[in-house]
């Protein structure tokens, strides 16, 4: 029951994308093509997984040292260091990948979603006494908050997989210069968040 | 002349011409975010403005010293540490804007903006025009915001930056993720087309002087540029 | 060789650099934690504030008793069960239920933290609404009650703790004055008075004031809120008799 309410709020009802509005920079950039889209969302749920690993037990570390606030800079440096081994492995063990999508994987340093996921889970943000976040009805501790993060990474997935459907369709019509580009896709995600507003309506302990 | 030149270009580029938010489309995540009310869009776009600037100082002032190997995480490592500070500051002496922030403040260390603009500019340019440049696109960034803001705020709670004007009359929707969406989108239509209207006019009107000077004659000859 | 020694000698240059680099930023924000320091005292002197809209009156922190009397340690918070279904709340032990009923409804927690009197005899309670809301996540709000003789009169104010409510909140900011006006409003008073609980039936605080919320997704929080602010209403009506909500002025903050 437990693994569901994470699941169906990290991927559906919490969407990344569509409800709490992270990543949206490679959102927007990588979603042209489906290949892409999927390389980019796989690579990110990994980046994702991996960093909230690393910076759950770093973060109590932290709070018990009392030196808190040190943590944007070490979790952007965890992220930092670990795009940049990914990248290196990727390289050395599959380099048709590689060239794929060798472009993408250094923004996913900037990508919003993987350090907005590392803050949450690690319940970062709250002040005065250390608590683990609630989602869902369930706390996180390490368990449920790798859970969460890969699903997150999931969703973020799904929502680029799905607007890029959309956007390699939307190629075809023939529109007016002032909406190409950027306002009809703002205007496509719109849709399909209201799709996954849908999603919001599901409750768990609630 | 072409100093005061200089720096008015780097100002219309940052607020107009390649405003980071409608043209260059950098930087999403809070405008998505934040712009639900007029205030927190005014204090994300401050905050932003802020960051930006002493991060473009501060990388402009190291430029030289920073091998060009490690020149990203070095950057990133400054602008964490700029965030950091700000995070403290406002929380000691803005408590509102921190709670209204949220997420969001951290996540200005990845804004692709700041990164952005210090790899584009502030590595390559001194600290005075870093700092103007930080300015600009800062203050472009805190505009785009705003209007964002206020449009998504009227209609959404029918108030202007708190005040309430329409008197009850709202339409919800667009205080969500899904109306920030569409309100972006439509801005961007917006805000390209009227600057490439007004940059076409103002072609046409050098055109017009240009052939003017020439021919030595005040003839109508703009019909055709028209 | 050569080619070997010069590329060592850069990395080793990139190394030093991003580690003084990280060194001095360290050292900044470390002496800038110092300097912006929050105290807990300041963050409870910001909710007071808000709660009495100017002077704040002087104080004393009574402590967050047990059922049976003993006191709990300072930091650690006191857990009411409320049992809820689409008909209303069922605290802890005022409830009749049996098993079967407990099971088939969603059991949340009210966690009291801290519990003020003030020298004009209204009491602050801070409670944590958790296991629901948006997300799932929790409610941090301050309470204020006026007390009568042996049982709360009227709920005067109720306010949001910004930085300790959930993040996972993201639309706790469509709450505005009108929303927590509704557990201040006649309908609430006599709901106060007359022994009930807060409902919000998924469109209003259970009142006269109509607070459209469930268009903007924001159901689960409101019914934090109301877990909150039933779980302070609990324990002051529970306390109340027992003479502990006094204000002291040996243990009291001017």
């Amino acid at each position: 029951m437990q693994f569901l309410a994470i699941m169906i709020t990290a991927a559906f009802s919490g969407n990344f994308v569509f409800s709490q509005t992270y990543g949206i920079c490679p959102f927007l950039g990588v979603s042209k093509q489906t290949k892409s889209a999927v390389g980019m969302g796989a690579a990110v749920t990994v980046v994702m997984v991996i960093a909230t690993m690393i910076t759950y037990p770093i973060y109590i570390l932290l709070r018990m040292a009392d030196v808190a606030f040190l943590e944007i800079l070490v979790f952007i440096f965890v992220i930092a260091a670990l795009v940049q081994m990914l990248e290196k492995f990727i390289k050395k063990f599959s380099p048709p990948l590689y060239n794929a999508m060798g472009i993408y994987l250094p923004l996913i340093t900037t990508n919003c979603a993987v350090l907005a996921v590392c803050e949450i889970t690690s319940n970062a943000l709250a002040t005065g006494v250390w608590e683990m976040a609630v989602i869902g009805g369930v706390s996180l501790n390490f368990g449920w908050s790798v859970l969460y993060a890969l699903f997150g990474g999931l969703g973020f997935l799904m929502a680029m997989v799905v607007m890029s459907g959309m956007r390699e369709k939307i190629n075809h019509l023939s529109l007016p210069k002032a909406i190409q580009g950027f306002p009809i896709t703002m205007v496509t995600a719109a849709f399909i968040a209201m799709a996954f507003y849908v999603f919001t309506f599901i409750s768990f302990g609630g | 002349m072409a100093e005061k030149n200089k720096y008015g270009k780097i100002f219309a580029d940052g607020i107009i011409f390649n405003n980071p938010t409608f043209m260059l489309v950098l930087g999403t995540c809070p405008t998505l975010a934040m712009t639900s009310s007029a205030i927190s869009a005014f204090g994300m776009g401050v905050s932003v403005l802020v960051i930006l600037t002493l991060s473009n100082i501060v990388i402009s002032a190291l430029r030289k010293v920073i091998p060009n190997a490690v020149r990203i995480p070095a950057y990133i490592v400054v602008i964490a540490t700029l965030v950091t500070v700000l995070k403290l500051f406002l929380d000691k002496v803005i408590p509102p804007l921190y709670d209204m922030m949220g997420t969001f403040l951290p996540l200005i260390v990845v804004n692709c903006l700041i990164l952005g603009r210090a790899e584009a500019f502030a590595s390559k340019h001194g600290v005075f025009e870093s700092a103007l440049d930080g300015i600009a696109n800062g203050a472009g960034f805190t505009v785009a915001l705003v209007i964002m803001g206020i449009i998504r705020e009227f209609l959404g709670a029918g108030s202007f930056f708190g005040i309430e004007i329409l008197g009850g009359f709202k339409i919800p929707f667009f205080s969500t993720p899904m109306g920030a969406f569409i309100v972006y989108g439509l801005c961007i239509a917006a805000f390209v087309a009227i600057i490439e209207t007004a940059q076409r006019h103002s072609r046409i009107k050098k055109t017009r002087m240009l052939d003017g000077v020439t021919l030595g004659d005040r003839a109508e000859t703009d019909k055709e540029a028209a | 060789m050569k080619a070997k020694e010069f590329f060592k000698s850069n990395s080793f240059k990139c190394i030093l650099v991003l580690l003084i680099i990280t060194l001095v930023c360290g050292t900044i924000i470390a002496a800038c934690a110092v300097l912006f320091n929050v105290s807990d005292e300041e963050r409870l002197n910001r909710s007071l504030t808000k709660i009495y809209a100017g002077e704040v009156p002087a104080y004393s922190d009574v402590g967050v008793y047990t059922k049976a009397g003993e006191k709990l340690e300072a930091g650690s918070g006191r857990n009411i069960s409320l049992f809820h279904d689409k008909n209303g709340f069922y605290p802890e032990d005022e409830t009749e239920l049996n098993k079967d009923e407990k099971e088939r409804m969603s059991a949340y927690t009210a966690v009291i933290q801290q519990v003020i009197v003030d020298e004009r005899g209204t009491c602050l309670v801070k409670s944590k609404g958790k296991g629901c809301g948006f997300s799932g996540g929790s409610v941090t709000v301050w309470v204020q009650f006026t007390l009568g003789a042996s049982a709360p009169e009227r709920i005067d104010k109720v306010i949001n703790v910004g930085n300790e409510t959930d993040s996972s909140q993201t639309l706790i900011g469509q709450f505005g004055d009108d929303f927590f006006a509704g557990y201040c409003n006649e309908g609430a008073t006599a709901t106060v008075k007359g022994g009930g609980w807060f409902v919000t039936d998924k469109m209003s605080v259970e009142s006269d004031g109509n607070i459209d919320v469930v268009s903007s997704g924001a159901t689960y929080t409101s019914t934090a809120m109301d877990v909150a602010v039933n779980g302070a209403l609990y324990y002051v009506r529970e306390q109340l008799p027992s003479g502990r909500l006094v204000y002291t002025a040996e243990g009291g903050k001017a």
